[in-house]
């Protein structure tokens, strides 16, 4: 990750919708620009998440995506499918409990092997994550912490310390795919991430109901990247193939992409 | 009685007296705040205004007064002479929580919250509810102080629990139904935390059980301790001594750790004869190997709705569907410190049937004139099991936890369909 730039970060749910679609899937959004993939693992009661992320993971489930499945299609995905490889970095986003059914350092250890570079656990907040960072510094891997927009100043400071890399913030007090900050007009988001940057040395970016590219302009001002999930895992829902799914995410990310990336030049 | 007090933690535990949770909300592994951030700052809040509350003596005087004229504490200990007879074994006593206000025990632990709800000026109340009990026992204490109250209730509990859905929304309140995932308990506590963590400021979680996050199963336990302190002074003015067997049905498992938690010491330091034995009596369904709620029966260690404990989950995770045709306690988790009494050996966790509940339900109501809910009959099924094994001198407490007029549907329907037996 090159400094300054802002990163665009896509959310996908492993095989959503379709079985067998997520190598595709996850190179058609770096070729179209991410810079990081964020992927999910599933879990049938994920507390954060809105009514399509649940859906989604529902999906996932009765389509197999296991954590040694997942482990398996990064893999491929990193070892490359007709001489196009996944190079940017991933990073896995879930719920603590298939972790712990899995294992917590046979998790780690087959996600290193696999070329997953990090972890995002919304259930393990800093209060609960102590041993569980130690074993990620141990192998070299990222643990990325969430913000919130009732996170103290204090407690940004701390948890901005504790990740590794860089921070998530939850850019409003929601479960995913919330339509509040479509309904946000009074700049309580800019104000809000206004307040993270004077408080944080690392990078952060932000997520959590952003459905539109004009709304990551407006985040990408104040955040070093925006990350776009439930809208995204609706531009493929109705894909009846893995073809399908691949070409609609591509679709979707390209012109998120280069809407916020042509304003970008405007103002250039 | 299983000898359990020689590992190094108990042996150490009966020393110092029983003391759990620790300062971060952990009971031995079990329990703590597996929450995203959203929620970080409202479990932290709460902790910090029940630790204040809980060294205010105006606090307790209202909690109890409250407990006394608008609940009708304290709760008879009842001798049920003709069940006893009829098993010819130890007496039976039952602690009557089902005579309490809305019916039930769930009634303290709201009464509880609501108080501090209003000390830290929240306006809106939200709450999950399995059978209705704990639905009901909020809309009836918003009604009492004038809040707003929203209720989370699986589509299926709203069909077999429709008396309760009648009663809240005749208290005002807001019952909304979970169509999610198992359409029960589970699902409808996932869907409060969601309300939670989209309406952190204005908005008190009133949880019905001892689960959740940190400071929930502490603070939960502590205000339905009222049932095992009564009992405690209760049985030594009726009969001079301890309980032998003190039992009561777990889902979640609030009015057993309410029962039990007055004990735990008791337990730690007696010597084996002295000791009461505490016993947890989970759902088995439909039995053991079929679907059933038996969590700390079948269930391994993990985490959901914001803490660690046993669980039913699948090899991957994911939660298994719990089922047990008491509404209350179909539920695949429980209570993170019953996980720790479980592990430390201090209480006894069994389990019961659909058919067994159904059984001790038919008994009690004939035996007694007292029909008690099918959560409740759980207990009372291990009390029938047991007293006839104990001598005439020995006594088995229940905690008859709640009635059960909001179940006539259920059983009917269950009389229609085994009508052989």
């Amino acid at each position: 990750m090159a400094s300054g730039e802002k990163l665009y970060v896509p959310y996908v749910m492993p095989e959503f919708p379709t079985a067998g679609s997520t190598v595709q899937t996850v190179l058609a959004l770096q070729r179209s620009g991410a810079s990081l993939i964020e992927l999910g693992f599933p879990h049938s009661d994920p507390l954060a998440d809105g009514v399509v992320i649940q859906n989604a993971a529902q999906t996932a489930i009765r389509n197999g995506a296991t954590l040694q499945r997942i482990f398996n299609l990064v893999k491929n995905a990193r070892q490359g499918e007709g001489g196009e490889a996944l190079t940017v970095p991933l990073v896995l986003m879930g719920y603590i409990n298939p972790v712990l059914a899995y294992g917590v350092e046979k998790f780690l250890d087959d996600a290193a092997a696999a070329g997953v570079d990090g972890f995002i656990i919304p259930d393990l907040p800093p209060e609960e994550a102590a041993w569980f960072r130690a074993e990620c510094v141990e192998r070299n891997l990222s643990l990325i912490f969430l913000i919130s927009p009732v996170s103290s100043d204090e407690r940004i400071r701390k948890i901005d310390d504790l990740s590794t890399d860089f921070s998530y913030c939850v850019a409003v007090n929601a479960t995913t795919g919330t339509a509040k900050l479509v309904q946000n007009s009074d700049n309580a988001v800019e104000a809000y991430l206004e307040r993270v940057r004077r408080q944080v040395k690392k990078k952060f970016v932000v997520g959590f109901g952003v459905q539109t590219a004009a709304q990551a302009e407006r985040l990408l001002e104040k955040a070093d990247g925006v990350v776009v999930g439930t809208a995204l895992l609706r531009a493929i829902a109705a894909a009846t193939s893995p073809d399908e799914t691949a070409k609609r995410a591509e679709q979707f990310w390209r012109a998120l992409q280069v809407r916020t990336g042509a304003s970008e030049l405007e103002k250039a | 009685m299983t000898e359990t007090l020689t590992t190094p933690v108990t042996a150490s535990l009966a020393t110092t007296g029983y003391a759990a949770p620790d300062a971060r909300g952990h009971f031995g592994v079990y329990g703590g705040k597996y929450v995203p951030e959203t929620l970080i700052k409202n479990a932290d809040d709460l902790e910090r205004e029940y630790a204040a509350a809980k060294l205010d003596e105006r606090f307790w005087n209202e909690f109890h007064d409250l407990l006394k004229h608008f609940v009708g504490r304290e709760t008879p200990l009842y001798y049920a002479k003709r069940l006893s007879e009829l098993l010819g074994g130890a007496k039976i006593y039952l602690k009557r929580e089902d005579l309490c206000h809305t019916g039930a025990h769930k009634i303290n632990n709201a009464i509880g919250q609501i108080l501090l709800a209003r000390r830290m000026g929240k306006k809106r109340i939200i709450a999950e509810t399995g059978a209705g009990q704990h639905g009901v026992a909020t809309a009836t204490v918003c009604a009492l102080f004038g809040l707003e109250c929203v209720v989370y209730m699986g589509e299926e509990d709203i069909a077999r629990q429709a008396p309760n859905v009648a009663r809240m929304k005749l208290l005002g309140a807001d019952v909304r139904p979970v169509a999610i995932g198992s359409k029960t308990l589970k699902d409808a506590t996932s869907e409060a935390i969601r309300d939670w963590v989209t309406n952190p400021d204005d908005t008190f979680y009133i949880i019905g059980s001892v689960v959740g996050m940190h400071p929930y199963p502490m603070m939960v336990r502590d205000f339905q301790s009222v049932i095992g302190q009564e009992t405690k002074r209760q049985m030594l003015e009726r009969e001079g001594r301890l309980p032998d067997v003190i039992t009561a049905c777990v889902g979640g498992g609030s009015n057993a750790m309410g029962m039990f938690y007055p004990f735990l010491n008791e337990v730690l330091r007696r010597d084996a004869l002295a000791r009461p034995k505490l016993v947890g009596v989970e759902a088995a369904g439909e039995g053991l190997t079929g679907r059933h709620a038996a969590t700390l029966t079948k269930g391994r260690p993990g985490v959901l709705h914001g803490a660690m404990m046993y669980l039913l989950q699948d090899d991957d995770g994911q939660i298994d569907l719990a089922h047990s045709i008491s509404a209350g306690l179909d539920y695949p988790g429980v209570g993170p410190e019953h996980s720790y009494l479980k592990d430390l050996g201090l209480v006894q966790y069994t389990s019961a049937t659909d058919d067994d509940a159904m059984t001790a339900l038919q008994t009690l109501a004939k035996t007694e004139g007292i029909i008690c809910a099918l959560e409740t009959a759980h207990g009372v099924h291990y009390a029938i099991q047991i007293a006839p094994t104990l001598s005439r001198e020995q006594t088995v407490v229940v905690c008859l936890s709640g009635r059960g007029d909001k179940d006539l549907n259920t059983i009917e329907r269950y009389l229609e369909t085994h009508t052989a037996s």
